[in-house]
């Protein structure tokens, strides 16, 4: 087919005007770019001498391979092959890598020959010598300690294959493989010590949560007797997409959990989570319902926090007296605990001395092992024939995943005593997360357990807020 | 034969904003999508690609907080997964997952008990009685498989998910008999994923769509004196009728800088990214490009020695769409082209991958000739781009790690090869034009899922 002189004309006329880049939760693609190369480059700066002189290490080979996503990836990017680390002395810890990655955050690169071996270009016909070069490198430095990130106790420390691992013995050789250590402690380490950078754009990452969470637990969203779990969890969902906070792609969403409802009965055996948690559960007047969720920003922070609603019922103005109660006792609880959180304590000691504030205060300990129906059997049993209220506690580390067992960092909970020996260290971020239990007099023998749970940091000045905690029920009329 | 073609399409999607082709290109329900891809390729593909490898059990072994290299297939997983060949169905069973319950997988015929997921899990870490893993062995021993194919993999980095730690916790949960039965999973994963449901095309296909646009926006935006490579997704100079190199040449760039200003009289290639779904390293890439010229004053049309190397280009396309057919391997695929391009007229050049060299390469074999040189390089595409992690047949000088793999119907894969030709304007230095988009395989041969490059950009 030939040009016409209108297709040309057409073509010629073609505007000139530069679009506007799109925005995501008022930033565009460079600029979130840009952030969150400022984060792993302060990052190394600030946290990597600390944490590898704290744990004793010399030297860490962190090994990754290109399509083998690391658990580190929000640190080092699209980094890959061996990223070695040496503190050699001095405010700067060196750091080479063998294979690809920021030239901005390295300041040593492998040789192309090598690089393109570790890439898989002319693979089963590689001389292996070829790996000398990092043999070489690291016989150099002699360091009396390499951390691998290898670990059987932590998922994000256990990033090397099977298959990296075993070429890595090959490299090192007897002498150097004798000297490796599990990096695990020191990449707990960088991951929960937070630069001023992380802890801002953590506090963005909040924010938005919280916009998004007191929407949800609004009229905006929910209409009595018509409005389902399912669709408050995915008007979120959409709501996050839209932010280009990443929505997930997980089948199902987080929906409310019922605590109390005046008027629905469960269907499922009680737990300790929720009274009613099925997604097609309408909504009704009279009902009070916690609800969690998570936003990720920048594929680097994950939130995970929750705020607490009541469904006032015709001619209601305010919560009932005992769901109130129930309320305050547990807002109550808070300042017991954070009282007793301090940077240089470790995880244990903060938890024996949480429990130790709060028995004195009249609160029954109720250590849960993390099965709802489980620990809600447990509540039944200490509330039995009381009216004090009765609490557990699970203070876990937060940043880049929710909480479950595979955050690290010092971890607050009776289910998460492998991380009893962790150190709080200043810039922790973590999930004040606590359970409060009060019986109801409309309810007897199946008490309330309320969740509080906000995303905050622990500095030498103690418990700050890096949002609003929680201070009153939503009210949704 | 000269091809002047028209970008009609394009053309009369030139008007279009940037919100308006968001408009034009609704995403779909990512949830809903995936799942009935993962089910059906585990349906469908899962059976055929365990009887052809020989493979009895398929134990794929991942961890919470490990991301799996796999996670596109069958989501969220952690812990043991297990796929048995019972003769009249794959038996699906997942020893794992607590918060997590067992992702996208459907149909999990056995679970594991509460104490082993929670064990898995890392409740009680230190603690944990080891016979707790008895289970697995009890079951994989009743089901005496003789080959149990493992996520480890020394050649492909997508089926080596299972850390070092994780395999050596299997070794002991199987114990010696079975785990001297364990071979690598390499082959069944290359299969499992690069053979497609329908609906995988369907999503490449969008993929593509949404860059397309894309791509029609980028072209709208060029202001030649004021717009760079870098403001057109990292694009790249093939020719300058007035800038000077500042670099050595390059087989994939004349000119790669992102601060260059393109200027009237440059011919370049560009391209963007589009992402259907939040699939993150698994993502459906799209590894296009289009063909730009800046006319410059006085101007009508691409000048001609331009036009004939393009129209060199796009001549090849034809020759090795004719030599690409479902059921040859790689390698045959790979002979076949070069003969058939050779026969046409073309010189080989075969690439290494190294773009300083390649060029020097295609320098020599060119010489002061008028024959165009070639090469290829048509990669599997779907869930990554076109770097060597990529599984699945790959047609190219430095893939040949790939030529046993067979080419199976719905076979996506990038259109990729450059075709070289002197310029009488550039003594000495070919331009070397680089023709890209992903297509798919089937019994047909290859069928246009996208634009195969239709003509050439012209930018005032």
């Amino acid at each position: 087919m030939r040009w016409t002189a209108t297709t040309i004309a057409m073509l010629l006329a073609l505007s000139v005007a530069v679009p506007a880049p799109a925005q995501v939760g008022g930033q565009t693609a460079r600029e979130r770019a840009a952030l969150l190369h400022q984060l792993r480059s302060e990052k190394l700066d600030v946290v990597l001498p600390l944490a590898m002189r704290d744990n004793g290490i010399d030297m860490w080979i962190h090994a990754i391979r290109a399509g083998n996503p690391d658990p580190l990836q929000a640190n080092f990017g699209n980094a890959s092959g061996y990223l070695i680390f040496t503190d050699r002395g001095g405010d700067r810890v060196e750091r080479a890598v063998f294979g690809g990655g920021d030239p901005d955050l390295f300041d040593i690169f492998g040789s192309d020959e090598l690089t393109r071996a570790l890439e898989g270009y002319g693979f089963g016909h590689v001389d292996p010598t070829i790996y000398d070069e990092i043999t070489r490198f690291i016989e150099a430095r002699d360091p009396a300690t390499i951390a691998v990130n290898t670990s059987g106790w932590l998922a994000v420390a256990d990033g090397i294959s099977h298959s990296d691992y075993l070429r890595l013995e090959t490299i090192l050789g007897p002498t150097y493989s004798q000297r490796v250590v599990s990096a695990e402690n020191l990449i707990t380490d960088f991951r929960a010590q937070r630069t001023q950078g992380e802890l801002d754009a953590f506090a963005h990452a909040a924010a938005q949560h919280l916009d998004i969470l007191e929407r949800a637990l609004s009229r905006e969203v929910i209409t009595p007797g018509v409005t389902t779990l399912d669709d408050v969890g995915w008007w979120v969902r959409e709501e996050m997409f839209r932010r280009g906070l990443n929505a997930g792609t997980s089948r199902g969403v987080s929906i409310p959990r019922i605590l109390y409802s005046a008027v629905s009965e469960p269907i499922d055996p009680p737990d300790v989570r929720w009274w009613i948690h099925h997604g097609d559960y309408v909504i009704q007047r009279g009902d009070f319902m916690t609800y969690d969720i998570g936003v990720s920003y920048l594929d680097y922070f994950v939130t995970d926090y929750k705020r607490n609603a009541y469904v006032l019922r015709e001619d209601e103005t305010a919560v009932p007296a005992s769901l109130q109660h129930a309320y305050d006792q547990a807002i109550r609880a808070r300042e017991f605990i954070a009282a007793n959180i301090r940077v240089g304590q470790t995880a244990r000691e903060t938890l024996d001395r949480s429990v130790m504030a709060l028995e004195e205060a009249q609160y029954i300990y109720t250590p849960f092992i993390d099965i709802g129906t489980q620990d809600y059997e447990q509540v039944q049993e200490a509330l039995a024939g009381t009216e004090l209220s009765g609490f557990s506690i699970d203070l876990h580390s937060q940043g880049h995943h929710g909480g479950s067992l595979v955050t690290v960092g010092p971890s607050v909970a009776p289910f998460r005593s492998d991380r009893d020996d962790i150190v709080i260290r200043n810039n922790n971020i973590f999930s004040f997360e606590y359970m409060v239990h009060t019986n109801l007099p409309e309810r007897p023998g199946y008490p309330m357990s309320l969740n509080i749970e906000g995303n905050h940091v622990v500095t030498a000045d103690g418990v700050e807020f890096l949002h609003p905690p929680n201070e009153r029920i939503i009210l949704i009329r | 034969m000269r091809a002047r073609v028209a970008l009609i399409i394009a053309c009369l999607l030139c008007s279009v904003s940037g919100a308006g082709a968001q408009q034009l290109m609704p995403k779909p329900d990512a949830d809903a999508w995936l799942r009935l891809i993962r089910n059906d390729k585990l349906d469908l593909i899962l059976p055929e690609v365990m009887r052809e490898h020989g493979i009895d059990m398929w134990i794929h072994v991942t961890r919470a907080g490990d991301p799996d290299p796999m996670q596109y297939e069958f989501g969220n997983t952690h812990g043991y997964l297990v796929f048995t060949d019972l003769g009249d169905r794959i038996e699906r069973a997942m020893f794992g997952g607590v918060f997590y319950g067992s992702g996208a997988v459907e149909k999990i015929e056995v679970e594991a008990s509460t104490e082993l997921s929670r064990a898995i899990s890392g409740y009680d870490f230190g603690n944990v009685d080891f016979a707790v893993y008895d289970e697995i062995r009890e079951f994989v021993a009743a089901r005496n498989p003789k080959t149990i194919a493992v996520n480890f993999s020394e050649w492909l980095a997508v089926a080596d998910g299972i850390s070092h730690t994780q395999y050596k916790q299997l070794e002991r949960i199987l114990g010696p008999d079975l785990s001297s039965r364990i071979v690598s999973a390499e082959r069944v994963i290359t299969d499992f994923r690069s053979r497609r449901v329908a609906l995988e095309v369907a999503v490449q296909a969008m993929t593509l769509e949404m860059a397309r646009q894309r791509v029609v926006e980028l072209a709208d935006s060029i202001v030649p004196g004021v717009t760079t490579l870098g403001d057109i997704d990292d694009g790249r100079l093939y020719y300058s009728a007035v800038s000077e190199l500042r670099h050595p040449p390059m087989a994939t760039a004349w000119l790669r800088d992102r601060n260059y200003v393109l200027q009237p009289g440059d011919f370049f290639a560009f391209g963007t990214g589009a992402e259907l779904f939040d699939l993150d390293f698994a993502s459906f890439g799209v590894d296009t490009k289009a063909h730009g010229y800046i006319l410059r004053e006085g101007e009508t049309a691409v000048p001609e020695s331009l036009q004939r190397a393009w129209d060199n280009g796009k001549r090849a396309q034809g020759i090795m769409r004719d030599n690409i057919r479902v059921g040859m391997t790689a390698g045959e695929s790979l002979a076949a082209i070069v003969a058939a391009m050779e026969a046409a007229g073309y010189v080989y050049t075969p690439f290494t991958d190294d773009p300083f060299d390649d060029y020097r390469m295609i320098q020599e074999y060119l010489g002061d000739g008028d024959a165009p040189g070639f090469y290829m390089d048509l990669h599997a595409m779907g869930n990554n781009g076109g770097d060597l992690v990529t599984v699945g047949p790959g047609i190219a000088p430095f893939r040949r790690d790939r030529d046993h793999l067979v080419m199976h119907p719905n076979h996506i894969f990038a259109f990729e090869y450059a075709v070289h030709t002197n310029l009488p304007e550039r003594p000495g230095f070919p331009i070397t034009i680089n023709f890209s988009n992903p297509q798919v395989l089937t019994p047909n041969g290859v069928e246009w899922i996208q634009d195969p490059n239709y003509g050439i950009f012209l930018i005032q």
